[in-house]
């Protein structure tokens, strides 16, 4: 599966180390000083990923989590994202990593009980009666290869034990597996996004088809866990509402509304970077035929008025399919 | 013209007897022979003289197409076996100490080794171990062939005989005792190399709207706005698909130049049809303002995203401030920034 796979020295004996690799079933790794030893060292381009990446097995260090930046989640709660791995296994022709990263490998962080430990901590600086949310998923797809990390459980357990504080896990992936023998809680919600089928199938390059996404939606809604969607990026069409809608319906025909949590909003943007490397990767994506504009701050967007319209016209057709108000919020930058 | 680079005469010796028309350049100090669609160099050994001697050729030869680079090269990993010759796909630079951040991609899509270029022979099997953590080959050259290239855009493909192990280095005497071999192999792998890319390639489909494009007169930065539109254009409407028609009998009136501004104009309105619409929506909420003239105008924000308004009066006049004034009072200002906003007013 991977070209080749790194472990930190210190972490070599770590059970989680040990329990990846035996599920890879590899013999042979290369033990190294610190991941970014390596990782991110040299510009590796990042369609080099199609011909196979590199694993690293990593302690995080340094800040473990994050303050979301606004919009990042729904309206007057606290907002945070951890960081349990790097980069991802799809290609999505939007996918604002390949602009952050000077290399497509993957790294997974194994010090959990860190990352949780800080969560406790950030809990501590909010009142009580707060709601504070932790996203996974802002640098990898949570759950894409979430059979070989095997990092969820302690998660879960730490939610069980903290129930003001919430979990969202972001992805686009059908595999389930390591939900399914979990227990879903109140506050953690697993969070899908989704295009129209005739976009996804161009622009969602490696990822799960529409309808296994649908179809992973159902199975974990039947489980009992809350979804949530993000309906992110939006990109323009002459049948934008035609589309847009055969999807809320696909979707509500899977999901009954009480187990949806939120469903977000969001434009296709890209900040001037990662633009330009959407422009190299693919210079035929439909993306780079949109109205896109190089804005007085660099970013490449729809101009305001565009933006607005489109998620004025998803907003409608949301509430007319019938999602109330309250779960919809927009993902604005201004 | 190909321009082909190798770092020593032996390496290039069976490409110069198989291309009879050659001559040597009379810049070039005996290294660069220059024929009819091809010319072959001889830098030396090291990054520091390919910077040399390929600066100083790209600079000589103006129509250099493409620069394939041929070589040796030791291997760091087992699946590299000697006398394999292998096209390189991505080149990486070792700085003794550390790797230098910036590399550089060859144009073969279909390569998949990668090769790091050391400023020494990589003697020491910890050192080859470490590097191997980076690439698959280690050269003398072929960062600086690949940055030269980058600097000139013109693309770059590697091929490298695996004449040795990254860690167990075999003597200069013992390379140059099969220099003879290794050119023909080399040799062969070209000519492999040009009747494989001489092949039609099954998508290129090539477009022609050059009769019509010649209606036009073009500028460096009109070509270069023309280039990016239609980047879009093609993806939006389809390879070849017709440019925006053009009225002959209006563009009688216009300068060469203008025409040309008007027809790149029409092709950014139907690429960007929301765009324009809200920009053409506001300017006839201007237009229809009463007021608006010369000495009073109301510019909004060109990339309609602040919805502040600038206003510009010329006054010079009691009468013009009464009419600025009133001209203030009467601002569409509501309206102009609901369009902003993205609202149908
Ligand atoms: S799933 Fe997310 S992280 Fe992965 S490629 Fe797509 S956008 Fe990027």
């Amino acid at each position: 599966m991977f070209n080749r796979v790194f472990v930190e020295k210190e972490l070599r004996e770590h059970l989680r180390a040990k329990r990846i690799l035996s599920k890879l079933g590899l013999q042979k790794v290369e033990i190294v000083e610190r991941y970014d030893d390596i990782w991110g060292q040299v510009k590796k381009p990042y369609l080099q990923k199609r011909q196979g990446l590199d694993l690293f097995i990593a302690k995080k260090r340094g800040q473990l989590i994050k303050k979301a930046p606004a919009a990042y989640g729904t309206v007057g709660a606290h907002h945070y994202y951890f960081i349990h791995a790097f980069n991802c296994i799809y290609e999505c022709e939007y996918c604002y990593l390949q602009g952050y990263f000077h290399t497509p490998d993957l790294v997974f962080f194994i010090n959990h009980e860190d990352i949780l430990a800080e969560m406790k901590t950030v809990l501590g600086h909010h009142a009580k009666d707060s709601q504070v949310w932790f996203h996974g998923g802002e640098f990898s797809d949570s759950l894409a290869l979430s059979h070989l990390s095997d990092e969820w459980e302690v998660y879960f357990d730490f939610f069980k034990a903290n129930p003001k504080a919430y979990l969202e896990l972001r992805t686009k992936s059908a595999n389930t597996k390591a939900l399914k023998n979990l227990s879903p809680l109140p506050n953690i919600v697993v969070s899908y996004s989704l295009s129209p089928f005739k976009v996804s199938q161009k622009i969602d390059r490696k990822t799960p088809t529409l309808k296994a996404r649908l179809k992973a939606i159902e199975e974990l809604a039947l489980r009992g866990y809350l979804i949530g969607i993000h309906l992110d990026p939006i990109i323009d069409s002459v049948d934008l509402e035609k589309e847009y809608g055969e999807l809320l319906d696909s979707l509500l025909n899977t999901l009954p509304t009480k187990q949806l949590s939120y469903l977000s909003l969001g434009v296709v943007r890209f900040t001037p970077a990662v633009f330009r490397q959407v422009q190299k990767n693919y210079p035929r994506s439909p993306i780079l035929a949109q109205e896109l504009t190089k804005s007085f701050d660099g970013k490449v967007r729809y101009c305001r008025p565009h933006r607005n319209r489109i998620l004025e016209k998803i907003k409608t057709l949301c509430l007319k399919k019938g999602i109330c108000e309250e779960k919809i919020y927009l993902c604005m930058e201004e | 013209m190909k321009l082909l680079v190798f770092a020593h005469s032996g390496e290039a010796h069976e490409f110069i007897k198989n291309t009879p028309s050659l001559k040597s350049h009379a810049h070039g100090e005996g290294r660069l022979h220059v024929g009819d669609d091809l010319a072959v160099l001889m830098t030396g050994e090291g990054m520091d003289r390919v910077f040399l001697h390929l600066g100083q050729a790209l600079a000589r030869l103006a129509s250099v197409e493409k620069v394939y680079n041929f070589g040796l090269a030791a291997s760091l990993i087992p699946e590299c076996s000697l006398g394999q010759i292998i096209s390189v796909r991505t080149v990486y630079r070792s700085l003794f100490e550390r790797m230098e951040f910036k590399s550089y991609s060859s144009c073969d899509d279909l390569a998949v080794f990668d090769c790091i270029s050391s400023f020494d022979r990589i003697l020491d099997p910890k050192e080859a171990k470490k590097l191997s953590h980076f690439g698959h080959l280690v050269d003398r050259e072929l960062w600086a062939v690949a940055a030269l290239c980058h600097f000139h855009h013109i693309p770059f493909e590697s091929f490298k005989l695996i004449s040795d192990y990254g860690d167990q280095a075999i003597s200069c005497e013992a390379l140059k005792s099969k220099a003879q071999e290794y050119s023909c192999r080399l040799y062969e792998k070209f000519q492999q190399t040009l009747k494989h890319q001489n092949s039609p390639h099954p998508f290129s489909k090539p477009l022609d709207h050059r009769e019509f494009l010649s209606k036009f007169y073009w500028t460096q930065s009109l070509r270069r706005q023309f280039e990016a539109l239609y980047k879009r254009w093609e993806i939006a409407n389809g390879p070849g698909s017709a440019l925006p028609a053009i009225d002959e009998e209006e563009n009688q009136k216009l300068s060469p130049k203008k025409k040309t501004i008007r027809f790149l104009k029409k092709m950014k309105e139907s690429l960007s049809p929301t765009n324009s619409a809200v920009r053409k929506d506001i300017e006839a909420i201007i237009d229809s303002h009463p007021s608006t003239s010369k000495k009073f105008h109301i510019h909004y924000d060109n990339h309609l995203e602040s919805k502040n308004l600038k206003v510009t009066m010329d006054i010079s006049s009691q009468k013009d401030l009464d009419r600025g004034k009133q001209f203030l009072d009467t601002l569409p200002l509501k309206k102009i920034q609901s369009k902003i906003e993205g609202k149908n007013v």
